[in-house]
């Protein structure tokens, strides 16, 4: 993987938009791609966009806010809504990542010969369940803060993915809904989207350390 | 010229025979969540799954965002009887137990330009207790048993329930008892063309006679018939292929049942 500098980005990503961690089909927006990795910016954010297969992407974004640099991946909307009920609700071994974030513990992801701490949390002012890992204090994005937010962009991934795949345990039967999961044009059942971020979580090569 | 006959529900004397007072029913709407429809006020047999919390009492309840849905096993019976507990104002719950779509080919005469002046004065008099619930519909009141649909899951349905305020921590075995009897009671009276002639003497002759209210009901899709063709509405509630004659049955046994713990009481 070739270094990427974040001023080399286009400037193609609105600062309120919030990519959500399964992408499809192309955006059409301009990008800068670095090892079947697309990477577009706004003024304190950019996005990392892993190029999976058939138009699907897995997206996570790099954010400097407050003095300090993260790495996020939103799970969406849905899960959002039920953290009250998650929090007042016992450990469930059917859902540890769930469980781990309700409890406000860290998740421990594991992978390439090291574990990464994952903080799964709901963000109320987007209404969305984001997990995400801190890099470094800093106030802009350094090319070594870019490329720790890449490399650490996969276990955070999967962390949202997981949290995600764990939804059908919440409810008594998948409601028959569709989910926007591209810019609100692009539409997919909901049961379809638990499919593709399972098998989408399967092909990153990082695990749960329970 | 209107013609005036005055009813009284317990609500003061109303002018019945005038639909615009029930036409237009409550409506609370979940469209915006990811919610399945609400389930029919009596399943054969139910494994809630999800968060589920079970009390000693044969409860178990299913907590979401949006509702708790109380599953209610009748002891002895073959059944369990479903309540759903939802944020509706500020400082108010609604209580129901859901009759699916089964009301509405009934009440889609009820409210009709041609039957429904008829229709309601009938109702008004023969089952008071209906028309008191769509009154209090159509006015939203407060704490009254109410007849008002749903929208879950991109189902419009029926629901048996009233609201409760939310400094009220829990519900007497009565108001619970009440809210299921008066579900069956609708689902039956109003889903068997027998029972509604039965329910509302009168009713055959407004709606032209035995052959046209067969013929008009079944237009409506929304009636079952006594020898049990399917209508929309019970059959997608219930996994499988649901015994209907043996749903009748048990819903007039529950009926009986908690008519008798009512009268207990």
């Amino acid at each position: 993987m070739g270094a990427v500098s974040f001023l080399k980005m286009p400037r193609s990503l609105e600062e309120d938009e919030l990519s959500f961690v399964i992408g499809y089909a192309p955006h059409g927006r301009q990008e800068l791609v670095d090892d079947n990795i697309g990477y577009r910016r706004s003024d304190y954010k950019f996005n990392i966009e892993h190029l999976i297969q058939d138009g699907w992407r897995a997206q996570a974004y790099g954010v400097c806010a407050g003095g300090n640099v993260f790495v996020a991946a939103s799970a969406g909307p849905l899960l959002e809504q039920w953290w009250p009920l998650l929090k007042a609700s016992p450990a469930n071994s059917t859902r540890p990542v769930l469980s781990a974030a309700a409890a406000t513990e860290k998740v421990v992801m594991t992978g390439m010969g090291t574990e990464v701490e994952v903080t799964v949390m709901p963000s109320p002012e987007a209404g969305v369940v984001l997990a995400l890992h801190y890099i470094e204090k800093a106030n802009y994005f350094s090319d070594d803060a870019v490329a720790m937010c890449t490399a650490l962009s996969l276990p955070v991934i999967k962390t949202a993915l997981l949290a995600l795949s764990e939804y059908p345990t919440l409810v008594d039967e998948v409601p028959d809904t569709n989910v926007a999961i591209a810019d609100d044009d692009v539409f997919v059942p909901l049961t379809t989207l638990l499919e593709v971020s399972t098998e989408m979580a399967e092909m990153i090569p990082w695990q749960h350390k329970p | 010229m209107l013609r005036y006959t005055g009813v009284d529900t317990g609500l003061g004397v109303v002018m019945a025979g005038e639909r615009q007072a029930i036409d237009s029913p409550l409506m609370v709407d979940l469209s915006p969540f990811p919610v399945k429809p609400a389930l029919f006020v009596m399943q054969q047999s139910r494994e809630p799954k999800g968060l589920v919390e079970r009390t000693g009492e044969g409860i178990v309840v299913v907590h979401t965002p949006w509702y708790q849905e109380f599953n209610i096993r009748f002891v002895g019976l073959d059944g369990v009887g479903i309540l759903y507990l939802m944020p509706y104002t500020d400082d108010s719950y609604l209580l129901f137990a859901s009759v699916d779509q089964t009301f509405e080919g009934f009440f889609t005469y009820l409210s009709g330009a041609d039957f429904g002046d008829e229709l309601t004065k009938l109702v008004a008099l023969q089952w008071p207790e209906l028309y008191a619930m769509l009154l209090h519909s159509n006015r939203r009141s407060t704490g009254q048993m109410m007849l008002f649909n749903t929208v879950m899951g991109g189902r419009i349905q029926w629901a048996v329930g009233r609201t409760v305020p939310v400094s009220q921590e829990e519900f007497s075995n009565e108001t619970v008892l009440n809210i299921i009897t008066l579900a069956l009671e609708v689902f039956l009276r109003t889903s068997d063309a027998v029972a509604l002639s039965e329910a509302l003497p009168g009713f055959v002759s407004v709606l032209g006679g035995p052959d046209l209210v067969t013929r008009r009901l079944k237009a409506i899709g929304g009636l079952l018939t006594a020898t049990g063709d399917l209508g929309t509405g019970i059959a997608d509630v219930f996994q499988g292929d649901p015994d209907i004659k043996g749903i009748f049955e048990n819903a007039r046994d529950i009926l009986q049942h908690v008519g008798t713990l009512r009268k207990d009481r």
